[in-house]
């Protein structure tokens, strides 16, 4: 079972270091988005060890300004330990102008994070963008391909994106304005924390239960909710989510079915 | 203990039973919890719709993916004996081509559905030869819907024949072929006394003995193709994935298409030095003394004589829109090697549904169509027969919106 | 003839709150399998020219696309009235700013009820165009965007639901007992909920006033069924 287990976690991460590779390989100019949540934090691991121990890419960190305190000393922490070129950026103006979860949750999380990352994509000129998502995570992605074109206004266009074959990611020779890359797509939630133990990574604290309560998923402040959990250390969180049926971002629910929404009007063209 | 996984692609003509029959296994092999089961009967009930269906299963864990939900029925595996299962693709009537031959390129082996009722339809054949052009050789077939013809043996003989036909014709020669009822469950996970003048075995048992899993990797000759090089040290570090076979330290191997020789000097395995590697692995390498390397290049070992490859024939399918005309210069995606190709001769185009050859050396070939295809290769370049070297003998035609095109090379 | 264009009517739902106008004689589902997604724009297109129009009609300017009378099956009539159809005679400036208040409301710039409003005043105006225009020209086509409209926001609140099958089931009444004349009722697509939300379902309807037999037709298979009827009309 032991062994199994190993081998399992370790073709997961065969196959992620061979994709963070391939993308290194076809292009120039690349990224890695990180959150300080789990999984972004086992993806910047895994370009880490893609490299040998140096990442040679910036990683970039989109700060929000309502974010948990935690998340800066953790982030601050783990960017000096593991020599990361971090880039952390924010969207001033829309924080400034007033921009805010009281106007709305998706309005802050729309505008705060997509509309900085815009501008650092255009700013800085990278070609492809390393993201810690998986296909579990949530209903849309389980169309999501490892490489994954976007067209100058982030737009994925899902019903029309290429075929992806056998192990064969490639770059479109043209018609698109960067790359979304998933090498960790095929990871489960569960997955990852096994990963996390394996490797010993550092967790941010704010997934272990306190008073009850602990994070499955970290997104800005405002925006996350907590669910009722005892698990207090990742034993324990595996063999919560061994057992659990709670989706993952529940108690985001209905921003989750609003989200979704939004994102298939726009698909059929409605905005 | 843990089973080996295998990944299933289940094809057939729309409405020939395919998702009632994921519904089935999945139910029959306890993957689906009864507590969903019974969510799922209960809102059936409350929408007034007929009764319970086995496609619900699959419907409702479909909504619940589009509605933003979890439960992904790519990621609900089954158990048998022998396997774990995962479907990794229903490419139903509203899946297009390019979404199916995405699914289909991961599968070790497909499921072929036909309906006994109706018969051999177009997509039946048009699936078929589809996963045949992407190189899946492990199929079963389920005659479904023998409930619908009385459980009759005669007819299920005329179907046999006609589809023993077509299976041979693609060289599937020794697909078993199993008479099933998916909406009853006769002969899926259970023996049925329905039939009583079936003596073989139920699908999941056809599924159990027909699928190998394929020869270890490591026994067969080394092949490494390189991804990249970086420089460690002041060394070239060559970034690589072995495909097949091991690689150990001291070893000597040969350097394709360049053929030049070396000695593996040093293994750099995820954070730490090794000895050997495997099938799977990504690793970092040291050649001793290396002039040249890049990516796109391949380690095999020096007791082979290996040859470039000048011409290749393969098979393909363009999926995009994209025409591929004779003296088209192209890029061939084979591995990590991007090879400039010319189409030296389209050697005919088949008709993917009557499975004809529709046209003696066509002069190109179109969105959604198949052919047999010469290609010279204008750079030094080594490549495999896909028979021998699965993953070095597949390959996608680069377009401009990514892959516009693949195949498998048949003969070199 | 008459043709009672119903963007995202929904079988299910059809049969759900009983409609006994809108079943009409035969009343049945569409199979949209050949569509990749259920636009309402390439629906409607692909229903006026009888050919799946998928390809021709990129999203981005889809709002703007018009076919020409004679791409349509309104070229075999001598006279015809197309309300506020998509792709042929849309008004607009009324979809742009119903589009503009669905952004509005994703963006927390607006509430449900002023897009409600809206979609409400549009349909209102529709109504109005479409009883001018019965009995005056060979054949009237009339498009409400009702079900669709305030079905994305709240197809999971019954009532908000019900009150739009009510008024639908009422226009169906009203227009079958002024005429004798064939009518056609029609949907692009369906809809399922996403919590209270709605998003396009496949199961796109049609009833009409006398026997077709038709079994699970293609939404592209009225085009000849139009064109018969013209053909008996002018003969
Ligand atoms: N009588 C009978 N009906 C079946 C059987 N398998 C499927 N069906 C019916 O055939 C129809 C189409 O089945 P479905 O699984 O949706 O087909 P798909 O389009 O291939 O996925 C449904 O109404 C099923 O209930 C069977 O074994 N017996
Ligand atoms: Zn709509």
């Amino acid at each position: 079972m032991k062994l199994n287990m190993e081998n399992h976690i370790s073709e997961l991460e065969n196959k992620s270091i061979s994709i963070i590779r391939e993308t290194k390989a076809q292009f120039k100019n690349m990224a890695v988005l990180w959150s300080t949540g789990k999984d972004s934090t086992a993806t910047v691991w895994l370009c880490r060890k893609a490299f040998f121990g140096k990442i040679p890419f910036p990683v970039i960190h989109i700060d929000t300004c309502y974010k948990f305190p935690e998340i800066y000393d953790f982030r601050d922490k783990i960017a000096k330990e593991w020599n990361l070129n971090l880039i952390v950026t924010k969207n001033e103006e829309a924080t400034k102008m007033g921009m805010s979860p009281k106007k709305g949750k998706l309005n802050c999380c729309t505008q705060l994070k997509t509309e900085a990352l815009k501008n650092l994509i255009k700013k800085r000129e990278f070609d492809a963008l390393i993201l810690a998502i998986r296909r579990d995570e949530h209903g849309i992605r389980a169309k999501e391909r490892y490489f994954s074109p976007r067209d100058e206004n982030f737009n994925w266009k899902y019903a029309d994106q290429p075929a992806e074959l056998w192990d064969l990611y490639v770059k479109p020779s043209e018609d698109f304005s960067h790359m979304r890359v998933h090498p960790i797509l095929h990871w489960t939630e569960l997955d990852v924390w096994l990963y996390v133990k394996q490797q010993n990574l550092p967790v941010n604290p704010l997934y272990f239960a306190k008073n009850g309560m602990r994070y499955r998923s970290l997104g800005c402040m405002p925006c996350t909710v907590p669910i009722p959990s005892k698990a207090s250390t990742i034993d324990e969180i595996i063999d919560e989510l061994a057992t659990t049926k709670i989706p993952e971002r529940a108690g985001r629910a209905q921003d989750k079915e609003k989200a979704y929404m939004m994102q298939k009007l726009r698909s059929l063209g409605y905005m | 203990m843990s089973l080996p996984k295998i990944n299933l692609v289940v094809i057939g003509h729309k409405d020939h039973g395919k998702s009632t029959l994921i519904g089935r296994l999945l139910y029959d092999s306890k993957a689906i919890p009864e507590q969903k089961i019974q969510e799922i009967r209960d809102e059936i009930e409350k929408s007034g719709k007929k009764e319970f269906e086995f496609a619900f299963i699959l419907d409702s864990l479909e909504e619940e993916r589009t509605g933003g939900l979890t439960i992904d029925i790519m990621q609900t595996p089954f158990k048998s004996q022998k396997y774990f299962y995962t479907i990794i693709d229903c490419p139903g009537h509203r899946e297009f081509i390019r979404k199916m031959l995405t699914g289909a390129s991961q599968a070790n082996a497909a499921i072929l559905v036909v309906s006994a009722k109706e018969g051999i339809e177009a997509q039946t054949r048009q699936h078929l030869f589809l996963i045949k052009t992407l190189g899946i050789d492990q199929l079963i077939v389920a005659v479904n819907k023998m409930d619908m013809i009385s459980y009759n043996e005669e007819a299920f003989k005329k179907i046999l024949h006609i589809l023993g036909e077509i299976l041979s014709s693609l060289g599937y020669y020794n697909a078993p072929i199993v008479p099933v009822s998916a909406y009853y469950g006769d002969n899926v996970t259970q023996k049925t006394d329905m039939m009583k003048w079936y003596k073989g075995s139920t699908l999941i048992e056809a599924l159990d003995n027909t699928i190998k899993p394929s020869k270890p990797l490591s026994q067969k000759p080394l092949r490494c193709v390189v991804q990249d090089v970086y420089n460690l040290e002041g060394k070239k570090l060559a970034a690589c994935k072995v495909e097949t076979g091991t690689l150990q330290i001291g070893q000597p191997v040969t350097i394709l298409p360049t053929m030049e020789e070396s000695i593996v000097e040093r293994i750099e395995s995820l954070g730490e030095e090794a000895k050997q590697a495997f099938p799977g692995d990504s690793i970092g390498i040291i050649l001793k003394g290396i002039k040249e390397i890049e990516r796109g290049h391949i380690l095999a070992s020096v007791e082979e004589k290996l040859e470039q490859t000048k011409e290749f024939i393969a098979e393909l399918i363009v999926f995009s829109d994209f025409k591929l005309e004779v003296g088209n210069v192209v890029i061939v995606r084979v591995g990590t090697a991007e090879i400039k190709c010319k189409v030296k001769r389209i050697l005919h185009k088949i008709d993917p549904v009557n499975l004809t050859v529709n046209e003696e050396t066509p002069k190109s070939l179109g969105d959604g169509e198949v052919g047999r295809i010469l290609f010279q290769t204008l750079e030094s370049t080594y490549l495999e027969k896909y028979s021998d070297f699965p993953q070095l003998g597949r390959f996608v035609i680069v377009g401009k919106k990514g892959a516009a095109a693949a195949g498998i090379v048949l003969e070199k | 003839m008459i043709i009672l264009a119903l963007d995202a009517l929904d079988f299910n739902m059809v049969g759900k709150y009983k409609c006994q106008n809108l079943m009409q004689t035969e009343c049945g589902q569409t199979n949209l399998s050949e569509f990749e997604l259920e636009r309402t724009v390439v629906l409607w297109a692909s229903f006026l020219t009888g050919k799946n129009m998928e390809s021709r009609i990129p999203i981005k300017t889809q709002w703007e696309f018009k076919l020409k009378p004679d791409e349509t099956f309104f070229t075999y009539f001598r006279t015809y009235q197309a309300i506020d159809v998509p792709a042929f005679s849309l008004k607009e400036g009324n979809h742009a700013e119903e589009r503009r208040l669905l952004k509005s409301y994703f963006d927390e710039n607006a509430t449900v009820e002023e897009y409600d409003a809206v979609i409400w005043r549009n349909h209102e105006e529709n109504k109005k165009d479409f009883f001018a225009s019965l009995g005056c020209f060979d054949i009237v086509m009339g498009y409400f965007d009702l079900a669709d409209a305030i079905g994305h926001l709240s197809f999971g609140i019954p009532e908000k639901i019900e009150k739009v099958y009510t008024e639908l089931e009422r226009i169906a009444y009203e227009v079958r007992s002024s005429t004798e004349d064939f009518i056609l009722i029609i949907s692009d697509h369906g809809m399922k909920p996403v919590g209270k939300y709605g998003d396009h379902s496949r199961n796109g309807f049609y009833s009409a006033n006398r026997e077709l037999r038709l079994n699970i037709p293609s939404i592209t298979d009225f085009y000849e069924i139009l064109r018969g009827v013209a053909k008996n009309e002018s003969s």
